[in-house]
């Protein structure tokens, strides 16, 4: 657990509105479009911004934003994504080496130990994560994410 | 425990006093989350995670639970009044919500409650309380 202040990163942004059982879907659809924009994980950033939680009263409630890190400008008329921005500031920072298909304990380890202990206020942006290398390029127990509580 | 800590339960404590005191009222995400100053985009995470039950369904248990009360202890209010009462338009939304909480009809309940699968019904309120009682007793 570390305390990190992060640049603002300006991002595209492919949302994920809906029944979590179609993120599938929705993450081959954000690889495809990466492929296509030549904004491959290899070159560019790759967030996961968790803005619901990860099972919703009512599945439909379900969000989530796929994120790549970008400063160019996205092409006008690409439906897919839109640009958006990690922003700035002061985050904890909780690195999850393997399994990182789940990062909940990780999340719930921040607010349910960290946080209160801390002393520490959330700021007014949704935890989020990084990942930093990928199943199956990397065996599963090497897999490597980073998981980003901000804070004021 | 440390002041930090504490603080952090006397706001959660604020949050749960809140819900008490305003079941008839609005109690969505923002207004419920102001109440002890916490950010809106984290709130849901960490009331679940402090209290094992998301805020959802804690503020549908504790008005569930005194929509049975008023079932089985009072004639005074018609189902539909309690339904009303527990935030809901129609009585067949919460007749639906009510059997599914508790395996019975409102009416049924009315007329002769299973007050065994009714507190197992209400186990996770008990058990979101504990979570800050536990930490106000000194052994």
């Amino acid at each position: 657990m570390t305390i990190r202040d992060v640049p603002a990163t300006p991002v595209a942004i492919m949302e994920h509105r809906g029944d979590p059982a179609t993120l599938g879907a929705t993450i081959q659809r954000f690889i495809a479009w990466r492929k296509a924009a030549n904004l491959p994980p290899k070159t560019n950033p790759t967030f996961t911004v968790w803005r619901s939680e990860r099972r919703p009263a009512s599945p439909a409630e379900y969000r989530i934003d796929l994120c790549d890190g970008t400063d160019q400008p996205i092409v006008a008329g690409d439906q897919q994504v839109r640009a958006g921005e990690i922003p700035g500031g002061r985050c904890a920072v909780l690195r999850v080496v393997g399994n990182t298909d789940n990062l909940e304990p990780a999340a719930l380890y921040l607010y349910r130990q960290w946080l209160p202990a801390s002393g520490e206020e959330a700021r007014d942006f949704p935890i989020y994560g990084q990942r930093l290398s990928f199943y199956p390029e990397v065996p599963q127990h090497e897999a490597v994410a980073d998981v980003f509580l901000p804070l004021k | 425990m440390t002041a930090a800590l504490h603080n952090y339960h006397a706001r959660m404590q604020r949050v749960l006093d809140y819900i008490e005191r305003h079941l008839d009222g609005d109690l969505d995400l923002d207004t419920v989350s102001g109440v002890a100053a916490f950010s809106k985009f984290h709130f849901h995470r960490q009331f679940s995670a402090t209290f094992g039950v998301s805020v959802h369904s804690y503020i549908q248990l504790i008005r569930m639970k005194r929509a049975s009360h008023q079932l089985a202890y009072t004639d005074a209010q018609s189902v539909t009044d309690i339904a009303m009462d527990a935030g809901y338009d129609a009585p067949d939304a919460f007749a639906r919500a009510f059997r599914q909480r508790f395996g019975q009809s409102p009416s049924g309940f009315r007329k002769s409650p299973d007050w065994e699968l009714w507190h197992a019904a209400l186990g996770p309120l008990d058990k979101a309380r504990s979570k800050l009682m536990q930490t106000t007793f000194y052994p």
